[in-house]
């Protein structure tokens, strides 16, 4: 349903996605996890027809974004990163206006309207301006825009953002739903356990690629190579070289001035030892080990923590 | 057709219409200072306060006195009784007075005696224009006295002989009576003076004409144009209130193509306008009562206006998206056209060479245009010339709009 090819977008000399290529079923909920800035948003300003890529292709439901947009947009529900709503605006109102811009109206469109509203819990402030909403709800209407078409291609960018935990799994059961009533789902992420949650694939996005790409079974199988030895302090940089090199296919993955994260194999035997010699280390202050996870594997393959 | 960004517009102002009516009102609110610094009723012609300082108390200081109280120069001259130059101080002070005319102890005696009756003229040094105004009527007023003095000098001598002897008899003030007669039959000029009269002679004008001359007919129309560059300015802050909420982003990711998107705002924007001028002229025509004439040809330039003023602002705030920004630019650029347009001062006044400068501005066009039709006149001006800029602009809003957007 969404086909994505090498996909490129530059500003300037900028690179900011680069060769980026995925495919989306009908059905399927795709997860584009990555840290800010990682190139997501750009990722889905392309595909949503907001941006023009530099090189590449998208397809949505078979049509070309840049070469037929408005068949594009008309099976495309999009759900910016910010609730975009019009706030002088009723929901019921805002709901009319953003179905009459997909040709809907009349009774269908109405009725449509209040369905979803009042399964997203906004029943009863349907005749309310939106600006007077919380953030939560704001967000709530945003998605009730996306879907009132009936998308068959449904592009979520970071859709629950600060949001309260409530609210939080209320979308996420609404995503989940629209999922499972066959629209094909991409949204962006830099909450992990979101992603697990939610997301049939995953792709690892970095600095403007996917470095990373699974159902969650397959990366949770790779995740099984990785854990991360975490030094906090100051060092010594012949001592801590040392120990690397004592450890076989340990390899430091980042160092700054608060200390250093040191990649090992899962198989490193001796585990204890290693600690004990860590914590012996001059000025270290604490020494931890990130057991085998999604989370160890984004930051094995990035260097980054997810929120940074 | 449907126009569902039309329409949603409109719903949002009529939602919410609280700013956009504050900037209707400055065209009342500034006409209303004019109408109470030159005077109510519509009748806006400046009057100049002239303070008399009467030390003389005579006759003939009374007569002085009394020609200002003519029907011409009561229009004009505003005249105030001052009992000495501490009270002229006062009213310089308090600018009630634009000059005082200071009428010396003796004024009779020398007029009678045909000797220099100097009269002293003081000038407020707050204003600037009416105390000339006031020099000049002082100065008109001495010259036709002085003139009539001379004729009348036989007869003023006489009047001056019977002031000064102890015992008047009834043959004496006849003969001063019959020499003044005599005087004034002698000097046909001065019966001519008597039949004249002055008769105005207009060009005949094409289309309506106005029985009473309203100067509100001449301010009012630059006011509506300034107002709807204002109300202009705070529908284009909204646009890119949306812009940088995502709003248009928004519906850019929907089948509607960007080019639709930019024309509906625009339409709206017009619609929009045009209901400002529609409202604020109706009003201000009933307040003001400005005569109901020319309506067509107004209606026909602000249609343009509003066309030019919609795609400049639309071109002006696709710039940027930063609100301080496009505000300022617009807001310099609408002070420039307004004041060169002849919005707050009508351009019919100025100086030639400014007057040439307005003519080939829209706004001076559409200003000049709108006041002399709403006054009966000819308007004087291209109307296609004004069309022209208004096409230009319009499209190049849309153009300016449709390229931000996506």
């Amino acid at each position: 349903m969404i086909e994505v090819t090498n996909l490129a977008k530059r500003y300037g000399k900028v690179e900011v996605v680069a060769d980026i290529s995925f495919r989306i079923s009908a059905g399927e909920i795709y997860g584009l996890l990555g840290p800010n800035g990682a190139g997501k948003s750009t990722t889905i300003g392309v595909i949503s027809g907001l941006l023009r890529p530099t090189a590449g292709q998208v397809e949505v439901g078979g049509h070309d974004i840049v070469g037929s947009p408005e068949a594009a947009k008309r099976i495309l529900g999009v759900v910016p990163q910010q609730s975009v709503v019009i706030e002088e605006l009723s929901a019921l109102q805002n709901c009319l206006f953003f179905g009459s811009l997909y040709g809907l109206g009349g009774g269908a469109l109405r009725g449509r309207a209040r369905e979803l509203i009042d399964w997203i819990g906004l029943g009863e402030k349907a005749g309310q301006p939106a600006g007077e909403f919380s953030g939560g709800q704001m967000r709530r209407l945003t998605l009730v825009l996306a879907l009132l078409h009936e998308p068959r291609a449904l592009v979520l960018d970071e859709p629950t953002v600060g949001l309260d935990p409530q609210t939080r799994l209320r979308i996420h059961d609404a995503i989940s739903e629209v999922a499972r009533a066959g629209a094909a789902v991409l949204m962006s992420t830099h909450y992990l356990e979101e992603a697990e949650l939610l997301c049939g694939r995953i792709g690892i996005i970095d600095h403007g690629r996917i470095i990373r790409e699974g159902t969650l079974a397959e990366l949770r199988a790779s995740v099984q190579d990785v854990q991360l030895l975490s030094l906090r302090g100051g060092f010594d940089r012949d001592s801590l070289s040392a120990l690397v090199g004592t450890i076989e296919g340990a390899r430091v993955l980042h160092e700054d001035e608060h200390g250093v994260t040191i990649v090992l194999p899962s198989r490193t035997s001796g585990l204890a030892g290693i600690l004990e010699r860590a914590a012996s280390l001059e000025r270290v202050t604490e020494v931890s080990v990130k057991p085998p996870s999604l989370e160890s594997l984004f930051i094995s393959l990035t260097g980054r923590e997810l929120r940074e | 057709m449907r126009l569902p960004l039309f329409r949603m517009y409109w719903q949002r102002s009529l939602r919410k219409p609280g700013s956009i009516l504050l900037w209707m009102l400055i065209p009342f609110a500034f006409m209303a200072i004019y109408s109470l610094a030159f005077g109510g009723d519509g009748d806006i012609t400046p009057r100049v306060g002239l303070a008399v300082v009467d030390r003389d108390s005579s006759l003939v200081s009374g007569f002085l006195r009394g020609a200002f109280g003519q029907r011409a120069l009561s229009d004009l001259i505003d005249l105030k009784e001052a009992a000495d130059t501490a009270e002229v101080a006062e009213l310089f002070a308090r600018e009630e007075a634009s000059a005082a005319l200071v009428i010396p102890a003796g004024f009779e005696d020398s007029v009678l005696a045909l000797g220099d009756a100097p009269l002293l003229l003081l000038t407020n040094p707050r204003q600037s224009i009416s105390p000339q105004i006031a020099e000049g009527v002082v100065g008109t007023l001495v010259s036709m006295g002085n003139g009539l003095t001379g004729i009348f000098a036989a007869p003023i001598g006489m009047i001056r002989a019977l002031t000064l002897s102890d015992s008047v008899s009834a043959d004496e003030v006849a003969a001063t009576a019959r020499a003044f007669y005599e005087t004034g039959e002698r000097e046909q000029g001065l019966a001519a003076l008597a039949d004249i009269d002055v008769s105005v002679v207009e060009e005949e004008q094409s289309g309506d004409e106005l029985d009473e001359f309203n100067m509100a007919a001449l301010f009012f129309p630059g006011l509506v144009m300034f107002a709807l560059f204002t109300v202009s300015l705070s529908l284009e802050t909204r646009f890119l209130y949306d812009r940088t909420r995502k709003v248009t982003h928004r519906i850019v990711s929907t089948p509607v193509r960007p080019a639709r998107i930019v024309a509906e705002q625009r339409l709206y924007a017009v619609s929009f306008l045009l209901a400002v001028a529609v409202v604020s002229a109706l009003a201000g025509g009933i307040v003001w009562r400005i005569a109901p004439v020319g309506l067509a040809t107004a209606g026909v330039i602000v249609t343009a206006l509003v066309l030019f003023i919609a795609g400049l602002n639309g071109a002006i705030f696709s710039l940027s998206n930063s609100v301080r920004a496009t505000s300022a630019i617009s807001s310099f650029v609408m002070m420039a056209l307004v004041i060169v347009g002849g919005g707050f001062f009508p351009a019919e006044f100025w100086p030639e060479w400014m007057q040439r400068i307005s003519r080939v501005v829209p706004t001076g066009i559409a200003n000049l245009g709108l006041t002399r039709a709403l006054t009966g006149r000819e308007i004087g001006v291209s109307l296609p010339v004004l069309f022209a800029y208004s096409g230009v602009f319009f499209v190049a809003g849309i153009i300016a709009g449709r390229r931000r957007i996506t």
